[in-house]
């Protein structure tokens, strides 16, 4: 029976025979090895912290995409549409990712960091401490001698003071770099504020005001919207925050301005609320918005015609210019001023809500856009559509069109063969007191202060009172205003209740008489109604 | 398309320059201690 003891395990099968015993030359390398383990730790803990150092560098170039080792982490891309309290933009880097980045560089940079200490321990222990059987040194019969013991705790020391010490550069490091991110953080907070403070007074000082044109909103903008130029996403607040303190990018990657004042102008604006087109660059120059109210056949729209036309043509006079700012208002011009629609009169308004008629004009005291509402006089004949009206919130110069012949005062000053025949019943139901009064009680349901609007009160159809403002002595505002409000045996029109109302009710009240037919040009009363019009919203021409 | 690298570059910078900047602080302070 052969036993257990006799046997003798197969070359290459994890036998290892006893190790010799410790002979005197061994005894000098130990030596040695001790005498030298402190000086070879601290000298090799030099490459050692080299590496390290690299290690982590290249750990956090990589964790930040850069090279060509990259280990970048994806940032969450944005939705597609902007949902509630999200817009299809790009979160600033400063405004989260920076922190996910700072940490996914630092976890990197430690992976990194592991990795190499792992490999280098392996290494060290192939070397050092677990010689392998197929080693040419057979000395120790496959295992490591006491001396590469030390020689191996020596690497080990050195690469523990070289970890020790590169982790506590790089704690600092790090935290110094936290405070760096956090300070540029906090400016660019500020940033933010201070530019949409900014931006904010360039738009109090210029008194721009930005109204939407579309009928049913005719809401007031507070800052526009715009569609990205590149994949036309709309983005409703594009003001620095979140997502942008000059610029912001699209969830295409586009870029685009994020104020007015840095030029966003340049793209096409939209209504954050119903979210059609606003003026082209809207925002970029002060809105003079002018509401015009009246009865029917008031001659609203053929005033509206007449001062178009010779805006336009005053400042042509002036080397400046008055342009249509928008298709809608090109077109509406372009028919208004063609010579069969000037000797026929305009075309109704239509019953529905409209957009305005808008104008660029340019002159010597800078640049303006003028929007003119004009609603039909069939909206003021229903309190309840008068409402619909939200532009007026916006206007600080009302324009208020009677026709004379609709005052019953009026009708008994002319001499009979001028009477008008059968008076349009519909018209003789309401007078324009009501209308004002309709009006009036419409801005105080809508929170408006009146006390900042200015109420201009427009007989129209001057031409066919022409006797009777010869008359009156009529030429000024004062005296028309004396003749309007003056009672019925003086020559006057009675018009006190209406006087009264608008004088209570408005900060201003400016009288005017204007005749809008056009024989082969347009009254001069028209250029003094502008002028009147334009200077108390601080514009000349 | 990476929106951020630009800004991932500067990090990177700065991270660097943090490091060496702390690197030279310490060894500075270190001279200084001994001299």
């Amino acid at each position: 029976m052969t036993s257990a003891h006799n046997r003798r395990p197969a070359e290459g099968r994890g036998y290892r025979p006893p190790a010799p015993p410790v002979d005197g030359q061994e005894y000098w390398r130990i030596g040695t090895s001790l005498v030298i383990l402190p000086f070879a730790a601290v000298l090799f803990s030099f490459p050692y912290f080299i590496h390290y150092a690299s290690a982590y560098s290249r750990g956090v170039a990589a964790a930040l995409g850069i090279g060509t080792d990259k280990q970048a982490r994806h940032p969450q891309a944005p939705p597609d549409a902007g949902r509630p309290g999200q817009e299809p933009a790009w979160t600033q880097f400063l405004f989260g990712p920076v922190w996910l980045d700072v940490r996914h560089v630092v976890t990197v940079g430690l992976q990194r960091q592991w990795d190499y200490t792992s490999n280098e321990f392996t290494q060290i222990r192939q070397k050092y401490f677990n010689r392998g059987t197929d080693t040419a040194d057979y000395s120790f019969a496959g295992r490591s001698a006491p001396h590469e013991w030390i020689d191996g705790s020596g690497r080990i020391m050195a690469m523990t003071m070289a970890a020790v010490l590169v982790g506590l550069l790089l704690l600092i490091s790090t935290a110094v770099q936290a405070v760096a991110i956090a300070v540029i953080w906090a400016l660019s907070l500020m940033a933010v504020y201070l530019l949409r403070g900014l931006d904010t007074i360039r738009l109090r000082i210029h008194s721009i005001r930005i109204t939407c044109g579309t009928p049913g909103c005719y809401g007031s903008v507070a800052y526009p919207s715009y569609k990205c130029p590149a994949d036309a996403t709309l983005h409703r607040d594009v003001r620095p925050g979140r997502y942008g303190v000059i610029k912001r990018h699209c969830k295409c990657g586009r870029a685009f301005p994020t104020l007015l004042m840095l030029g966003s102008y340049k793209l096409q604006a939209y209504c954050p609320n119903c979210h059609q087109e606003l003026l082209p660059d809207a925002g970029r120059h002060r809105e003079i918005v002018l509401p015009i109210f009246g009865l029917s056949n008031a001659g609203k729209t053929q005033l509206l015609v007449a001062v178009a036309a010779t805006v336009k043509e005053m400042l042509e006079r002036e080397k400046g210019s008055a342009e249509p700012a928008d298709d809608y208002t090109h077109r509406w011009f372009e028919e208004a001023v063609s010579k069969e629609s000037l000797s026929n009169g305009p075309s109704k308004t239509l019953k529905m809500a409209q957009r305005p008629y808008s104008f660029r004009l340019s002159g010597s005291t800078g640049e303006i856009v003028v929007r003119m509402f004009d609603a039909a006089g069939e909206i003021f004949s229903a309190a309840d559509r008068v409402r619909e009206l939200h532009y007026m919130r916006a206007g600080k110069t009302f324009l208020f069109v009677i026709d004379p012949w609709t005052i019953p005062e009026f009708c008994p000053l002319l001499p009979s063969d001028q009477r008008p025949a059968d008076p349009d019943p519909a018209q003789r139901k309401r007078v324009p007191v009501q209308v004002l009064a309709e009006v009036v009680q419409n801005m105080h349901a809508k929170n408006v202060n009146m006390k900042s609007v200015r109420l201009h009160v427009v007989i129209s159809k001057a031409d066919l009172i022409e006797q009777q403002i010869v008359e009156a002595g009529i030429d000024d505002s004062n005296s028309i205003r004396d003749w309007f409000a003056g009672p019925v045996d003086e020559g006057g029109l009675d018009q006190a209740n209406l006087y009264l109302t608008a004088k209570t009710e408005f900060k201003e009240v400016y009288f005017s008489l204007t005749n809008a037919k056009y024989k082969g040009g347009f009254d001069s009363s028209i250029e003094r109604f502008i002028e009147t019009i334009l200077a108390g919203e601080g514009y000349k021409i | 398309m990476e929106v951020y690298r630009k800004w991932r570059i500067g990090l990177f910078v700065t991270w660097i320059a943090s490091s060496i900047g702390t690197l030279a602080t310490v060894l500075i302070l270190l001279i200084l201690h001994v001299t």
